[in-house]
């Protein structure tokens, strides 16, 4: 295995625990001078066997880190092989993946070698040499390090489609109980208020994120959700991503006991919840009322469904609701209820579950909270059953 | 917050059965005569049957250009070749990689023959080999200077081992890979059937 090969294994798999789904970028990509233009239909060059899409060349751009976070697998104390990318050969190996259509852009992140304006250096190098040297106009996700400078902070987002800084958890007591040295306000909060500032000034155009590091410590999921709406309000966020804590060898917390199984629920319901909040538009007080005594979702029950049970507006009858109230009912989404809107205007009506069918309700569970033309056909009681 | 929806159109679901290997001009008529709302909300079997085979061809052209893999020659043309393609969205699928490249010459051998596209987005088929048409557009084109360092020859060694390092072991959903296209998923991540992971999990 050659060095190239040999670091793209270590900073590959040290970036395996980072989410990043997206990969589109309303930026308008003209001319013949360059290399790449990012699509807005996403595109999966290969699947990992648990199911994830691998699209982006993502990689570290070192694994060097001088914080201690107990569950990160780069941490100081960690003993595992540190190692660094040129710059030059970060962009040579991306270039030449991109151009052999093997990955659809890249996401860059990384621990903090030395301190975060060392390492915003290193990437920024790298970041001018595949947009200037290259030409390259394609979908660039660039991390932003806890504690990088503002001047650094706009050098990047001059060169990124999108920036993200990880919160990782929701309140400066919980990232105490993981990391001694970061300081959840002026490392995290503030950097990520720097970045809102550029953003509103019209860099990078696919906005900022932020990831959620889920059951390191014990934080809630109302925890979780309070801080993503905080920042959804604040910092005008486009997203959230959770990732399940797994435990790493050669980590402080390699000992934690986790159900496996639990936390990936806790996750896609956490991602639901997210959903239900951000494209259905839920009030977050109806989210936070069908969380349990220590704040956290029930998982024995579907979120939307828990969620239609304390919501009194049911039987709505399909043929006179809103599109926002046929959003609430479980098994109806976004593509159905705007069907069933549309046939209305043409002022056609629903008649039976058939026509609901084909147009995409999911029959089953969206019928014990439904009427047709005034009819009801399954109570919630024997739904449950 | 953006608000997008994915929405069937009509004019789309027609280009793209246009494409379709067995539709017939009789087809296509009897589609065009269906109302737009009525195709575009799936409401008749005739629309559905419609919506079906475009989405057919749609993800014949997807999964080409999520899977197909180019190969570069140092003079500034890039080339592949696929015997999976089923529809007529060569064309289609030049286009996309033209966009995308637009120094570059692309060169694609599907059953039906080689296409490139001119400068002009005109559609040029030959029936000569690849390795011929190739062979010719290189000595007419000089060599890129760009190509120099990007033109190291174990990429494709490169993206196993990435393919390979983004796995998390002790995780599976086995949902997501088996909605995967049969015919891709032996070759998908680059000889993921020589791993261990998908060997065991094809068993």
């Amino acid at each position: 295995m050659g060095s190239l090969e040999r670091k793209i294994v270590i900073l590959g798999d040290a970036s395996k625990f980072d989410v990043c789904a997206s990969m589109a970028s309303p930026r308008d990509v003209s001319g013949t001078d360059r290399i790449g233009n990012p699509d807005k239909a996403g595109i999966c060059h290969a699947f990992a066997p648990d199911g994830r899409c691998i699209s982006l060349f993502k990689v570290l751009m070192t694994n060097h880190c001088i914080y201690d976070c107990k569950y990160c697998v780069n941490s100081c104390g960690n003993a595992r092989t540190k190692v660094m990318f040129e710059p030059v050969e970060l962009a040579r190996a991306f270039m030449g993946l991109y151009i052999r259509n093997y990955v659809e852009g890249l996401f860059l992140s990384s621990g903090v070698w030395r301190s975060a304006i060392d390492t915003a250096e290193k990437m920024i190098e790298a970041l001018a040499l595949i947009r200037n040297n290259y030409h390259f106009q394609g979908y660039m996700h660039i991390k932003i390090l806890p504690g990088t400078d503002k001047e650094y902070i706009r050098q990047i987002m001059e060169l990124a489609d999108r920036v993200s800084l990880n919160v990782e958890l929701p309140s400066a007591s919980r990232l105490y109980e993981v990391s001694s040295m970061k300081n959840f306000e002026t490392d995290i909060i503030n950097c990520q208020k720097n970045i809102h500032q550029y953003v509103k000034e019209g860099l990078v155009p696919a906005g900022q994120t932020t990831q959620f590091i889920i059951g390191t410590t014990g934080e809630s999921d109302r925890e979780i959700i309070e801080r993503l709406h905080w920042e959804y309000i604040n910092l005008d966020l486009k997203r959230g991503y959770f990732s399940a804590f797994t435990p790493v060898k050669g980590t402080p917390l390699e000992d934690k006991k986790v159900s496996e199984t639990r936390q990936r629920k806790r996750e896609n319901y956490l991602y639901r919840m997210d959903w239900l909040y951000r494209r259905y538009h839920f009030e977050i007080e109806r989210i936070f009322s069908i969380m349990d005594d220590k704040g956290m979702i029930p998982v024995n029950i579907d979120p939307k469904v828990s969620l239609a049970l304390k919501d009194d507006i049911f039987p709505l009858d399909v043929n006179e609701a809103s599109y926002n109230e046929l959003l609430r009912v479980p098994g109806i989404g976004e593509i159905s209820s705007r069907r069933i809107i549309n046939l209305r205007k043409e002022n056609k009506k629903i008649g039976n579950y058939k026509d609901l069918q084909r147009l995409g309700v999911v029959i089953n569970r969206a019928k014990s909270f439904i009427t047709i033309n005034g009819r009801r056909q399954t109570r919630i009681k024997e739904f449950l059953k | 917050m953006t608000f997008n929806v994915q929405k069937i159109e009509k004019k789309q679901v027609l280009d793209s059965l246009s494409r379709h290997k067995d539709v017939t001009m009789e087809f296509l008529k009897q589609i065009k005569g269906i109302p737009k709302k009525i195709l575009e909300n799936v409401g008749t079997d005739l629309a559905k049957k419609a919506v079906a085979m475009s989405r057919e061809v749609d993800s014949d052209l997807h999964e080409h250009k999520a899977f197909l893999r180019l190969s570069v020659s140092p003079h500034g043309i890039l080339y592949a070749k696929s015997d999976k393609m089923k529809h007529y969205n060569e064309e289609e699928l030049l286009k996309f990689f033209q966009r995308r490249f637009p120094t570059f010459i692309v060169l694609f051998e599907s059953n039906r023959g080689v296409f490139t596209i001119d400068y002009d987005s005109i559609l040029i088929v030959t029936d000569m080999p690849l390795a011929k048409v190739l062979k010719e557009f290189e000595e007419k084109l000089p060599v890129n200077p760009l190509l120099n360092d990007l033109n190291e020859k174990n990429y494709r060694e490169l993206w196993k081992s990435f393919a390979q390092s983004q796995i998390i072991h002790g995780r599976k959903a086995s949902k997501q890979i088996v909605n995967l296209s049969k015919k891709w998923r032996r070759t998908v991540a680059e000889d993921q059937s020589s791993t261990i992971e998908l060997d065991e999990f094809f068993k």
